[in-house]
């Protein structure tokens, strides 16, 4: 019975995940082109073979990861600084949790324009205080050492409000008669971020995690508009 | 040997939350602090704990000025209502934590957790979140916690309000046996007047952030010192009779008895409550509640009565006890 009611959602899955993941697969392993007269012909791996071995691939591979760890790194640590100074209490709280969130109302296509205003060279505030110090310019954007640090920052810069706002989410689903009882037991404020706070909070960072690494991953619009795919 | 409220004031923005409150505590004893939500009760138990600041007045305890020392060094056991266990951890945990804290030596942690677990009854909890026990055994947990703190005081904050009736009873039980022998002061927190009444030596009623009245439960029933606190002792509760002048007579309804040359009423309904019975009648003063034996059918005509030595009279204009 129970199968039973699972069937219609299952069957949905099939069709909209199942069946492409299936096709690709073996299509992955077939040459369907004009010369076959699109007719897939199988070609023993071929096309396996020739990712493997594509530099490319794995430079952008490597690329993508080390984009992905450094940045849902920064934005776990920065949002949980900020998400547990937004749950204390203090005058005009509200304001600054609405005015947090703006980075992440903003599309990525203009925050990501201004970032890449912003680390222009030779017209961009960053260069200009390096020309106004009499420094070298740093061609930020345009040098792939640094151009990919400057991507991490635009997002960390966009996406870290996000991730505050679920912990902060999360903070507040914690009652406070456990940080009074902990305190009662002689816990100093310290060790209750330890002992309570942040194993309470695991399910919302791994939350926060999850959904930033999808993304992380499958960045493309910020990168195109900052460097115009030049980070790598 | 004792726990002392100096008129103690909390204010909150402008409002007082509590104020002017005297109170002592000796060891050994329980003080119940009884009344509606919002009369400070709760206020009053986090200022004894340290939680809370008072604003005016001092805590003494056992002849020491606590009002500034931090809730940590005034070593109280408190059992919270939410009973804030720590969801993440076991019940073994749950109560090593305190322990570890206080730096006792392991072998020493392990034997107190094994021993207090022994007298709660809850062995076979050890390594359970409190997540998988039923509300009586996370109160125990609870009360687990506050004994192994070794504290000088107790602070029970509405300790059975998340549990049916029947674990109360049993639960009052374990109580009296663990907490209430101990000779240390406790401070019951709740708003149900029956457990109140059954658990604590003395009562303080508090009203809108003041001491209404404070005594012995049997003081509270005969002689209360306002119609509030005889509206909120005894059930079913007391009757209020209409009246012309400045008095309002106030009558309990198991004080009322059948009588040929008394009042004459018309039954509205009776309540059946098992070992005996509730009548609203209509009375010429009013509907009046009369509570009377199981056994008891009701005559053709009611007529009632009662004895003027039972008869509470009050203030009409700020209900105090005149009589």
């Amino acid at each position: 019975m129970n199968l039973i009611l699972l069937l219609p959602a299952s069957c949905l899955i099939i069709i909209i995940f199942g069946f492409p993941l299936i096709r690709y697969t073996w299509l992955s392993f077939h040459a369907s082109t004009v010369v076959t007269g699109l007719e897939p012909i199988a070609n023993n791996g071929v096309n396996w073979i020739r990712l493997i071995s594509d530099q490319r691939f794995w430079q952008d591979t490597f690329q993508t990861v080390r984009f992905a760890a450094l940045s849902v790194t920064l934005e776990i640590i920065l949002a949980l600084i900020i998400a547990l100074i937004l749950d204390q209490r203090w005058r005009g709280r509200g304001l600054v949790r609405s005015i947090t969130l703006l980075p992440w109302a903003l599309p990525t296509t203009i925050m990501a324009l201004g970032w890449r205003w912003i680390f222009n060279s030779p017209y961009g505030p960053i260069e200009q205080f390096m020309q106004y110090l009499n420094l070298n310019p740093l061609n930020i954007l345009s040098n792939p050492k640094v151009a990919w640090l400057a991507t991490v920052f635009g997002d960390v810069w966009k996406t870290t409000p996000f991730v505050a706002i679920i912990i902060l989410a999360g903070l507040q689903t914690i009652s406070n008669d456990l940080f009074e009882a902990f305190k009662l037991e002689g816990g100093k404020p310290k060790e209750a971020l330890i002992e309570i706070t942040l194993p309470l909070l695991m399910p919302y960072i791994l939350l926060a995690i999850i959904f930033r690494l999808a993304q992380a991953f499958g960045v493309f619009d910020l990168i195109q508009i900052m460097t115009g795919g030049g980070a790598s | 040997m004792s726990l002392i409220l100096n008129n103690i004031g909390r204010k909150v923005s402008r409002n007082w939350i509590i104020r002017n409150l005297n109170l002592r505590v000796e060891n050994g004893q329980c003080l119940a602090l009884l009344g509606p939500s919002g009369c400070g009760k709760s206020t009053t138990l986090r200022l004894i704990a340290g939680l809370d600041k008072p604003s005016e007045g001092s805590i003494i305890l056992n002849d020491k000025d606590i009002t500034s020392i931090s809730p940590v060094d005034r070593k109280v056991g408190m059992v919270f209502q939410s009973y804030a266990l720590f969801p993440h951890l076991s019940i073994a945990e749950n109560l090593l934590l305190g322990l570890k804290i206080r730096g006792i030596n392991l072998p020493e942690q392990q034997r107190r957790v094994s021993n207090i677990l022994s007298l709660m009854q809850l062995e076979g909890y050890a390594n359970r979140k409190p997540s998988d026990l039923s509300g009586g055994q996370r109160q125990r947990v609870a009360l687990a916690r506050a004994l192994l703190r070794e504290p000088m005081i107790y602070l029970l904050d509405e300790p059975m309000s998340n549990l049916d009736a029947q674990l109360r009873e049993e639960l009052r039980t374990e109580l009296r046996r663990l907490i209430l022998n101990k000779d240390k002061p406790v401070v019951y927190v709740t708003h149900d007047q029956h457990e109140a009444m059954a658990m604590a030596n003395r009562i303080a009623v508090l009203r809108n952030g003041e001491l209404e009245q404070i005594g012995s439960p049997e003081d509270l029933y005969h002689k209360p010192s306002s119609l509030f606190v005889a509206t909120f002792i005894g059930r079913p509760q007391i009757n209020q009779l209409t009246n012309e002048n400045k008095i309002i007579k106030a009558i309990r309804p198991e004080n009322i008895y059948l009588d040929d040359s008394g009042l004459e009423c018309k039954l509205i309904y009776r309540e059946w409550l098992g070992n005996n019975q509730l009548w609203l009648l209509n009375s010429p003063k009013g509907n009046l509640r009369m509570l009377c034996d199981a056994s008891l059918s009701v005559p053709e005509r009611i007529q009632i009565s009662w004895s003027k030595n039972h008869e509470h009279l009050f203030n009409k204009y700020d209900g105090k006890r005149i009589y």
